[in-house]
């Protein structure tokens, strides 16, 4: 999105042009003022009474005037802030959602999303800087055109003193960039060792190895680079300041002797030799104000241009439907490697799960089990080779077809900020009722604190909300496969989904899959070699291919890699080892 | 923790006494920059005086005197504003600030620092560095300006009592829109944070790098989608009708706002018609009231923050408030035995004791395993053997004596432990070993080489945050436990040891356990069942309490809740 795209479709608004329109009104009532302050004092020099009064109303009037527009311009500000920030929060939040998953795995899209979360902020930025730009401008120029009415050459050397005042902004702004970012950079290191020294996730350990003195020592070194860092960048910045300053007084002494001559010639009255370098010296500020709402809104602009990259992300593309029952499910000589890496996790991997059996995939870790379940789903699209299910490419299934086709538990299972019920009833599609969810808790043993609340199930977890609970790791993990167990999906995944539970709560976990999951596909990964020995058929993986799959018993005889497994994961629980 | 209110005369006397020079340097420039506002007036006036009588010489020195005094004001702003304060002053004070925070938190007991949301706590606490010292700021400056504001006041009202009127007219408007403000602000502020919070949440289940897959596959986008937006309606919401009041207020307040901007020069043109003043004085009077106004805004701009700042360095007191751990005594020995006598434990603010009346000794030299359910209390117990966590009833005995009475550093001195949830640390690998006792200056090359096969040296920097190498789970569990057996200690913690390790691979680790512990005392928390095979004695833990206790063989014999528990993992194996 350029800018203009950006411009043209946000700010051509009512509220936006009569924010510019004060903006620009506000600019112009100063410039105004000098003109009618000139008079006010020759007027009260010569003590006309009527005419002094009348000019008096006059400039009180302007002044109430610009207050109002001020008011109105704030108020125009706000309305657009928060329809704006909205707009982009809301438009954001949709794209992310769109996006490919494979696009959302990668750290590129978390750059690009925190870029465009910075969004509503830049806007507000920029909208702002365009206001102050506008302000700023029309009293610049059109008090040059004041002053340049009553006396040619003042106007011209406040105007060449000025330039030289921008000049030097300019530079400043230049020699300062980058600072803040150059010391949080710096930090970053000291920041670690003092959150070392207090944060609580590092507190056991802290206590029990005493690192404070050493780590403590580290801190304080760090910190003093960053310190020495910043107080040289600050040093850069006093000089720059200063020669503005030194430029600021000069332009103030200068214009007192310019409008000397004209005085004395009698050019100008004592009215406006007063008023005019009364003005002049508050015009310096503004020269800043709008050097800097240029140089803000440019920035922002081209912060907000950055959306572009992220709006443009690939999405979920397929749009196949699914009809019919229970599937095979056909992997045929599949090959994927990771985007960015080398090495292929599968190779030339085949497989056929048939409807309605229960598999169970094992492997030592980094064998491919879990990317051998992201391509079943669909999350990512295979480099060689196909993936059937009942006889249709999985990546041309629309994300809605593989919704209702697969069920999954994550070994990194996600704990929603939502209700119980909500959390629960997520795959099932529409809320669960309290009963079925009763039913479903005793069979896997879910008991939690958190139901007991006034919510009952619909109370918040994560404690997100007031009188909202939240659930141990177990109890997530029972909450997440319960939640599978309620899809009606016919083909089930679960993906070590008993990593936080103790020997109790596993073997009624299991007990309620084998009951729930009887008559659906299943496909089950552990580690734990005695849980998946009742699987209809055990696939062993090892680097990336299948080894060979068979029931146990058969294994036990053929495999002597899943034989030599299962005997030392066996010999543990030997009650005479 | 929530809800804690310090007085903010408690708070600035804090604050103040964390850096008293600081402060002092601040008032002191304020009254330079008040001085330097009187004497641009006085320049100001000078000129104005001399100008009707052409090109003098008194008149360019004058005007060179107003530059010299111009710059004089720049140095105030330039020097210490923007250059002393930011770059220096406010450094030191924020890495005080931060070295009491450290202090702070190894002072506190750990059951307190692990609370749920106290992550979000010192974080808070750790944010308002920076906003302590502006609280402070705000009231140096605050005394400061109203004596700058006196001091101008003071010099013209000196040729017309009717200056007073400035005053007054400068402050008013200014304080009246800030006040009003500063409250529609903190009416909102709950609501707004609230939403925002709750926007995040929402956004992250959608976005989230774990969140993602799950999301897409559960279609929960929906009704996330839903709920973010009925978050956002109602800050929005909250936002519009303060920007509504807001504008409501700014057309109420307009004459004022009005008086303030221009009634300086009004009074002085009034004066100027009425033959009070001369030329002269009208126009230092208006240079002084527009420096006057400068000097208002300013601090309105800082002021009327006074109350988002107080709101803000709170969490700071709240946590420089926890009780901490009342030990003194030096010397902590552990010859024969750990005791915990009749020790119940709740965690802060819960209802449940996660220990109840727990009876239980470890003779030196033994090893003892911890098992049971989830939320039993295992790792509870482990941390209260350690000291970690002080216990609600009963006592720890080392040797006989009640650890409560010894400093906690010393308790700790001779213990060491692979934690469950144990540390990343983004330092060398090397250091990720030697941390847990930098002083031993030990070698840990054989350790390194055994873990990563010639992959990375000692030297290498780990956790990619700083550049380093990222590790797997298990290859990080397995530095945690080197650094466990690194530190020569006679007590040792294996708390849920190999969770992030294969359990294919497990069987070989729990032989380095054994021998590992040989000679030490030892303590293992698991609920992979194999590990018991290494323990002289087992404790069986249920809902806070010992169900069952003696060496393996006794209780399987015994045909309890171990027996049952061990054969739910030996079964599957059976047959």
């Amino acid at each position: 999105m350029t800018f203009k795209r950006y411009f043209r479709a946000f700010y051509l608004h009512g509220a936006e042009a009569g924010y510019l329109l004060s903006a620009f009104v506000c600019g112009a009532i100063p410039a105004a003022a000098i003109f009618l302050r000139a008079e006010l004092i020759d007027l009260a020099v010569a003590r006309s009474g009527g005419a002094f009064f009348a000019v008096l109303a006059v400039f009180c009037g302007i002044y109430l005037a610009n207050i109002l527009l001020e008011a109105l311009s704030k108020r125009l500000f706000d309305a657009h802030r928060v329809r704006q920030t909205r707009k982009l929060d809301e438009l954001r939040v949709e794209k992310a959602s769109r996006t490919a998953f494979s696009v959302t795995d990668s750290e590129r899209f978390h750059v690009l999303l925190g870029r465009a979360q910075k969004a509503p902020e830049a806007d507000e930025k920029l909208f702002r800087a365009l206001g102050d730009t506008v302000r700023a401008g029309t009293r610049v120029v059109l008090s040059l055109a004041v002053i340049l009415f009553a006396d040619v050459f003042t106007a011209l050397g406040m105007a060449v003193l000025m330039c030289v005042g921008v000049f030097l902004n300019a530079r400043l702004a230049r020699t300062t960039q980058g600072f803040w970012a150059n010391y949080i950079e710096k930090m970053r290191r000291a920041n670690y060792f003092s959150s070392l020294l207090m944060q609580k996730e590092y507190a056991a350990e802290r206590k029990l190895f005493s690192y404070d003195k050493e780590i403590g020592r580290r801190y304080d070194g760090a910190f003093e680079t960053a310190k020495r860092e910043n107080a040289k960048s600050g040093k850069k910045r006093f000089w720059a300041e200063s020669l503005l300053e030194i430029a600021s007084a000069v332009y103030t002494v200068a214009v007192v002797l310019l409008l000397l001559r004209p005085l004395l010639s009698n050019e100008i009255t004592i009215g406006t030799f007063t008023s005019v370098s009364y003005a002049a010296v508050g015009l310096l500020p503004v020269t800043r104000q709008l050097y800097a709402g240029v140089f803000t809104a440019s920035e922002s602009a081209r912060q907000l241009e950055g959306l572009a990259a992220f709006f443009e992300l690939p999405e979920e593309q397929a749009k196949g439907d699914y009809e019919g029952g229970a599937p095979d499910i056909v992997f045929d000589n599949v090959t994927f490697s990771y985007p960015g890496a080398g090495m292929p996790v599968l190779e030339g991997l085949s497989l056929t799960i048939k409807a309605g059996r229960h598999y169970a995939l094992v492997g030592e870790n980094g064998c491919g089990k879990t990317t051998l379940v992201k391509l079943l789903l669909g999350l990512y699209t295979p480099d060689e080779g196909h993936i059937t299910v009942g006889g249709q490419e999985v990546s041309t299934l629309s994300l809605e077809a593989r919704r209702k086709l697969f069920a999954a538990v994550f070994q990194d299972f996600y704990e929603y900020p939502l209700t119980i019920r909500e959390n629960v009833s997520l795959s099932a599609g529409t809320p669960v009722s309290d009963e079925r969810i009763g039913m479903l808790f005793e069979s896997i043993g879910l008991h939690p604190a958190a139901a007991e609340r006034e919510g009952g199930y619909d109370t918040d977890l994560k404690y997100l909300k007031q009188g909202g609970g939240e659930l141990s790791g177990g109890e997530w993990q029972k909450l997440a496969v319960g939640r599978c167990i309620l899809s009606s999906a016919p083909v089930v995944v679960l993906d070590e989904p008993n990593s936080a539970l103790d020997p109790v709560s596993e073997a009624a976990v299991y007990r309620a899959y084998r009951k729930e999951l009887m008559d659906r596909t299943t496909l089950f990964i552990s580690h734990r070699l005695g849980s998946v020995r009742m699987a209809d058929e055990i696939v062993v993986l090892k680097d990336g291919k299948v080894l060979c799959s068979a029931p146990h018993e058969q294994l036990m005889a053929a495999c002597p890699y899943y034989a030599a497994l299962y005997n030392t994961q066996k010999e543990m629980y030997d009650e005479r080892a | 923790m929530n809800g804690h209110r310090v007085s903010t005369g408690r708070a600035l006397s804090y604050i103040f006494k964390a850096a008293p020079w600081s402060y002092l340097v601040m008032a002191l420039m304020g009254l330079f920059n008040g001085g330097a506002a009187v004497l641009s007036s006085l320049c100001v006036q000078r000129i104005f005086t001399l100008v009707e009588g052409g090109y003098t010489a008194d008149l360019f020195w004058t005007l060179a005197a107003y530059g010299a005094v111009l710059l004089l004001s720049a140095v105030y702003l330039v020097w210490y504003i923007r250059y002393r304060v930011q770059f220096v002053t406010l450094l030191n004070f924020e890495s005080a600030i931060r070295k009491k925070l450290h202090f702070k938190s190894r002072r506190i007991s750990n059951e307190r620092l692990e609370t749920p949301d106290c992550y979000a706590f010192i974080r808070q606490a750790d944010g308002a560095r920076q906003n302590l010292f502006r609280f402070g700021e705000i009231y140096v400056e605050s005394v400061m300006t109203v004596v700058q504001a006196a001091m101008v006041t003071a010099y013209v009202s000196s040729f017309e009592l009717w200056f007073l009127l400035f005053l007054p007219l400068a402050v008013l408007p200014v304080l009246l829109e800030m006040l009003y403000e500063a409250k529609l602000w903190n009416a909102a502020y709950e609501g707004v944070t609230q939403a925002k919070r709750e926007e995040a949440e929402y956004e992250r289940a959608m976005t989230d790098e774990i969140a993602c897959k799950e999301t897409r596959l559960t279609g929960a986008d929906g009704l996330l989608m839903q709920k973010y937006r009925e978050s956002h309606a109602a800050r929005d919401k909250s936002e519009r009708s303060r920007a509504r009041k807001m504008f409501a207020l700014r057309l109420e307040l307009s004459v004022f706002a009005c008086a303030g901007t221009i009634g300086g020069f009004l009074v002085s043109i009034l004066l100027l018609y009425f033959g009070r003043i001369e030329l002269s004085v009208f126009t230092a009077s208006i240079a002084a009231y527009s420096s006057l106004s400068t000097m208002l805004r300013g601090l309105a701009s800082t002021a009327g923050n006074e109350a988002q700042y107080k709101k803000m360095i709170m969490p700071y007191f709240s946590y420089a408030d926890l009780p901490e751990r009342a030990g003194r005594g030096e010397r902590c020995t552990f010859e024969e035995s750990i005791t915990l006598k009749d020790v119940s434990f709740r965690y802060p603010e819960q209802s449940e004791d996660a220990l109840r009346h727990i009876d239980l000794t470890i003779q030196k030299g033994e090893v003892l395993a911890i098992v049971g359910e989830n939320g039993a209390g295992k790792s509870t117990l482990a941390a209260i053997a350690l000291g970690l966590y002080a216990p609600t009833e009963g006592a720890v005995l080392y040797d006989g004596t009640d650890i409560a009475s010894v400093k906690e550093e010393k308790v700790h001195e001779g213990q060491s432990a692979v934690l469950q949830h144990f540390v990343k640390y983004k330092l060398t690998a090397g250091e990720n070993i030697r941390i847990a006792d930098f002083e031993k200056g030990g070698d840990v090359s054989g350790e390194i080489e055994s873990i990563f096969e010639g992959k990375l040296s000692e030297n290498a920097m780990l956790g990619k945050e700083f550049g380093g190498a990222e590790l797997s789970g298990g290859e990080w569990q397995k530095l945690a436990i080197a650094r466990g057996f690194y530190k020569d200690a006679q007590f040792v913690v294996l708390d849920e040891p190999t969770s992030a390790i294969d359990p294919l691979k497990e069987r070989a680790l729990l032989e380095e356990f054994r021998r590992g512990l040989r000679g030490r005392t030892g303590l293992i928390v698991t609920h992979r069942l194999a590990a018991v095979n290494i323990a002289d004695k087992i404790v069986v833990l249920k809902e806070g309490r010992v169900l069952e206790y003696g060496t393996k063989q006794e209780l399987l014999a015994r045909q309890g809740a171990f027996y049952t528990y061990w054969n739910s993992q030996a079964e599957a194996f059976e047959g």
